[in-house]
């Protein structure tokens, strides 16, 4: 075991926590930074592993730009590393009984600890998961898995892609994909194409600078010279195949959310969905700091106040587990959160850098806002995609109308967790990281509480599952 | 809705209470179950679900006189192993993981098979039916035990039920059988008026507390029956004790029996969907809040508990090694001052009952049923005295509803 006591430690190492490393190895704390991945970036700065470099570019500048400053961070001297090590429980200083945090972790090398005066949280997001008939098939999967493929591997995931949901993302990788020489087979939005370009022109008419916004409109443009097919007011409402993906069933949207019309079918091997993010809030909620139901900002993220405090003594939030705002507010607020924590320890921070990044992340937050109001789908889409047959766990293979009717037989329940007590979605591996929203909603629904009454289901210790041979005795 | 009072207000929608609620109800008595939150939310829904009919070993290990008194609660344990055997039936279900495949308490070395063996005299005294393995026969009665694993006392009648499904089901048919059921609803307040209990339940909003009359009450708050006892004005010697569990990913059956060890923390069993339940008394953290335990937080785990607990099983089932923990959780468990059930009326508050303490999983059936003959019909088939709340009438002697 580590003895160790750090005085800042920093869970993950996206653009977030990258951003509160820096801060933190020039007031020279003695700070450890923690991530699940071998190299630094994170999602968006994604690495190939070592030798499998080339094609970079084709991600654009940004991302090189990224890169080499994630590995310029990982360079600094005072900052401790653990890469390729995931966090699995978490105590308060309350909790655990002393006046430090306790991260348990676990990687190739066993079970391990890390004690910290104050914790940076800077743990991002994942696709948001959409259930609808056929989602659980091979080769349906998010559009950020996609553009993950493509950064980790240099390959895409199939032939024929087909991108459907809401999101600008979207756009960006189809463009990505076009510059590897494999534009995706159709490009599908749920807006209508009014709305969309609005929210294209929108950073160009003066309400300012969003680098995604820009990125996405310049990736537009490049799409339709290039002829991708790209659809507006339309959705994917299933995907059928025996082994995996075959065709993409698309249908038109009405006014009021809803499929409506003739289904086209489009053949495809692949299916990316982006209808937004779902922030990777477990371990600030197993911490038991507040959340806010922010539907289109990352479902459940954690309330802050000004300086990126969480409402648990000594815990700093950073970037998407705040509400999905993308790399520059991750970066804004993950200086913010670790000055405020420097301060907070007694370290003298500059006023004026401090006041510098507390406007920055309130800029950012802005767009972020902005942002997701753009991206959101029609209201009542993807519950309309989900009939009584679609799995909503695909764990515990649970479906909408096993959970409807564990709902109707069972007039005493009224959260989502009391309900995977019942039914079990969210009982498996995945901890309900896949179906914790779906079932809140439907909980919400059939109940006619309200999604903050039923809360999601509640995260346990450990937050990712741990091999049981780690905690074998060295006798037994 | 009529102005006659309830025949009994149960105040808990735990095991205990909701039992309580379908035996009473079953009796065709009016029923009203308060909780303060939905059902099944502590310990009925947070425990290990064994249905452990042995002494245990938290009761063995701590010397001869505490295995005796321990003992002394084998009746109720016989009926407990027919009623489990018959709750499927009795609800109307068809599966609720309930299974009495048999259990073993096991032993690594001399001194805990003595353990084995003075447990094993009291309780054929009391009428279980147990035995001692070693050998060939423990090895091909339970291939996956471990070397170090030298002999076990047998329980054919041992088993686990399923602490997910079992009070919920308890609720339905208690729904059937007329009985309401409010959620979301905290009792603060109790106190007999002309001969009927009046009962004050929240959250105090625009109305503000509602009021319900019953001729009994019924405390089956569990761990906080100490609190619920003292809104009549009653100590209640109960106290809340923190505890963690563990849950494996699922893998294929094979381990059909309940292992207990006797000479360590742990019980370890395999349920229906294929997931392992590790657990057996290791403990978690309270919360605090203003220097008090705070018990209306879910209690934080202890890491050293989680590591303890599953080196335990490793040792006991190697082949737990393949396996990933998915799940620790922690719960609250009401313990009484003597470890004995508290389990009858209040002699200082006519028509006030309890029913808590010891293993009230295993034995809840049993209280709840016990309860429904002492308030229906004012006498129990089975003699259940020296379980009554009276052996702490010295600590109620200046107190008084
Ligand atoms: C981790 C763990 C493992 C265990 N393992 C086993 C086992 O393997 N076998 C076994 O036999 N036993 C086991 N137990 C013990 C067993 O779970 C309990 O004894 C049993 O569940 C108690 O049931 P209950 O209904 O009395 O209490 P609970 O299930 O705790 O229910 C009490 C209810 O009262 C409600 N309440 C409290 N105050 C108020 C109020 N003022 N107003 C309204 N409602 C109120 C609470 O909200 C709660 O729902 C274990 C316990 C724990 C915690």
């Amino acid at each position: 075991m580590t003895e160790a006591i750090y005085q800042v430690a920093i869970v993950g190492a996206g653009p977030g926590g990258l951003a509160a490393a820096r801060e933190c190895a020039a007031a020279g704390a003695r700070a450890v930074v923690i991530d699940e991945q071998e190299a630094p970036g994170g999602q968006i700065f994604r690495q190939a592993p070592r030798g499998f470099s080339a094609g970079a570019e084709r991600f654009g500048a940004g991302y090189v730009e990224g890169v080499v400053a994630a590995n310029e961070t990982r360079a600094l001297t005072g900052i401790d590393w653990r890469p390729d090590t995931s966090v699995w429980g978490l105590l308060t200083p309350g909790q655990s009984g002393s006046d430090h945090f306790r991260l348990a972790t676990t990687s190739s090398t066993g079970l391990d600890e890390i004690v910290a005066e104050r914790l940076i949280l800077a743990t991002g997001c994942y696709d948001m998961p959409v259930p609808f008939p056929g989602w659980t098939l091979p080769g349906v999967m998010g559009a950020g898995a996609v553009q993950a493929f493509m950064k980790s591997q240099r390959v895409l995931p199939g032939e024929r892609v087909v991108l459907a949901g809401s999101h600008p993302l979207l756009l960006i990788v189809a463009d990505q994909m076009l510059a590897f020489g494999k534009p995706p087979v159709a490009v599908i939005f749920s807006q209508r194409k009014s709305r969309v370009f609005a929210m294209l022109r929108r950073p160009l008419t003066g309400l300012g600078f969003s680098r995604l916004l820009m990125q996405a409109a310049a990736a537009l443009g490049r799409l339709l010279r290039a002829g991708v097919p790209i659809r507006f007011g339309s959705a994917v409402v299933a995907a059928q195949g025996r082994d995996g993906v075959e065709t993409a069933r698309v249908s038109r949207i009405s006014g009021d959310g809803r499929p409506e019309g003739a289904e086209e079918r489009v053949g495809c091997d692949t299916v990316g969905i982006g209808y937004g993010f779902t922030a990777s809030a477990e371990l600030a909620r197993l911490a038991g700091a507040e959340m806010r139901w922010a539907p289109w900002q990352g479902g459940w993220v954690v309330a802050h106040d000004d300086g990126m405090r969480a409402s648990v003594p000594a815990l700093h939030v950073a970037g998407e587990i705040a509400g999905i705002g993308g790399a520059h507010t991750a970066v804004a607020e993950g200086r913010l959160a670790a000055l405020t924590a420097l301060g907070d320890l007694g370290l003298t921070v500059s006023a004026p850098d401090l006041r510098r990044a507390r406007r920055a992340s309130a800029q950012c937050r802005r767009f972020a806002a902005l942002l997701a109001e753009l991206s959101t789908p029609p209201e009542g889409l993807l519950r309309s995609l989900q009939g009584p047959d679609t799995i909503i766990c695909r764990c515990e293979g649970t479906t909408r109308g096993e959970i409807g009717a564990t709902l109707g037989g069972n007039p005493f329940l009224g959260t989502s967790d009391a309900v995977k007590l019942l039914a079990r979605p969210g009982m498996g591996a995945c901890q309900a990281r896949y179906c914790g929203r779906s079932l809140a909603e439907i909980t919400a629904e059939v109940t006619g509480r309200s999604l903050e009454e039923v809360g999601p289901p509640r995260v346990r210790t450990p937050v990712k599952p741990v091999p049981l041979s780690h905690f074998r005795l060295p006798d037994a | 809705m009529t102005d006659q009072p309830w025949d009994a207000a149960i105040i808990g929608g735990g095991l205990v209470g909701v039992a309580t609620a379908f035996y009473l109800s079953q009796r065709g008595a009016r029923v009203l179950v308060l909780d303060r939150q939905e059902l099944n939310r502590a310990a009925s829904g947070q425990n290990a679900g064994s249905l452990h009919f042995q002494i245990e070993q938290r009761l063995v290990s701590h010397g001869e006189a505490m295995t005796r008194q321990a003992a002394t609660i084998l009746p109720l344990i016989r009926d407990a192993i027919t009623r489990w055997g018959g709750i499927t039936e009795a609800l109307g279900e068809t599966d609720l993981d309930v299974v009495q495949h048999g259990g073993l308490m096991v032993a690594e070395n001399a001194e805990q098979i003595a353990l084995l063996e003075s447990k094993l005299a009291l309780e054929g005294e009391g009428g279980l039916p147990t035995r001692i393995i070693d050998g060939d026969e423990l090895r091909s009665m339970a291939p996956y035990l471990g070397p170090k694993v030298i002999a076990a006392t047998h329980c054919p009648v041992e088993g686990h039920g399923n602490p997910r499904l079992i009070t919920a089901a308890l609720a339905r048919a208690a729904l059937r059988a007329r009985a309401e059921i409010r959620t979301w609803s905290p009792v603060t307040g109790l106190r007999r008026d002309g001969g009927v209990w009046r009962i004050e339940s929240g959250p105090a909003g625009d109305g503000g507390a509602r009021i319900d009359r019953a001729r009994t009450v019924v405390n089956a708050a569990g761990a906080w029956s100490r609190e619920v006892a003292a809104l009549a004005g009653l100590h209640l010697p109960v106290f809340p004790v923190a505890l963690s569990m563990n849950a494996t990913d699922a893998a294929v059956p094979f381990i059909p029996l309940l292992i207990q060890h006797v000479g360590r923390r742990l019980s370890l069993k395999q349920m229906r969907e294929g997931n392992l339940l590790i657990g057996g008394g290791w403990s978690a953290r309270f919360e605090r809040a203003e220097g008090a335990f705070d018990t209306l937080r879910p209690p934080a785990p202890r890491l050293e508990s989680i590591r303890g607990n599953l080196a335990a099983a490793l040792t006991v089932v190697p082949a737990l090694a393949q396996r990933t923990l998915l799940r620790s959780w922690t719960g609250i468990v009401g313990v009484t001052a003597d470890q004995l059930p508290l389990l009858g009326e209040m002699p200082e508050a006519p028509g006030f009952f309890v029913a808590t303490g010891g293993s009230a999983f295993t034995l809840g059936l049993t209280y709840a049923a016990l309860l429904a003959e002492m308030i229906d019909a004012g006498r129990t088939s089975m003699d259940v005295s020296i379980y009554a709340p009276d052996r702490f009438g010295h600590i109620n002697m200046f107190m008084g509803a």
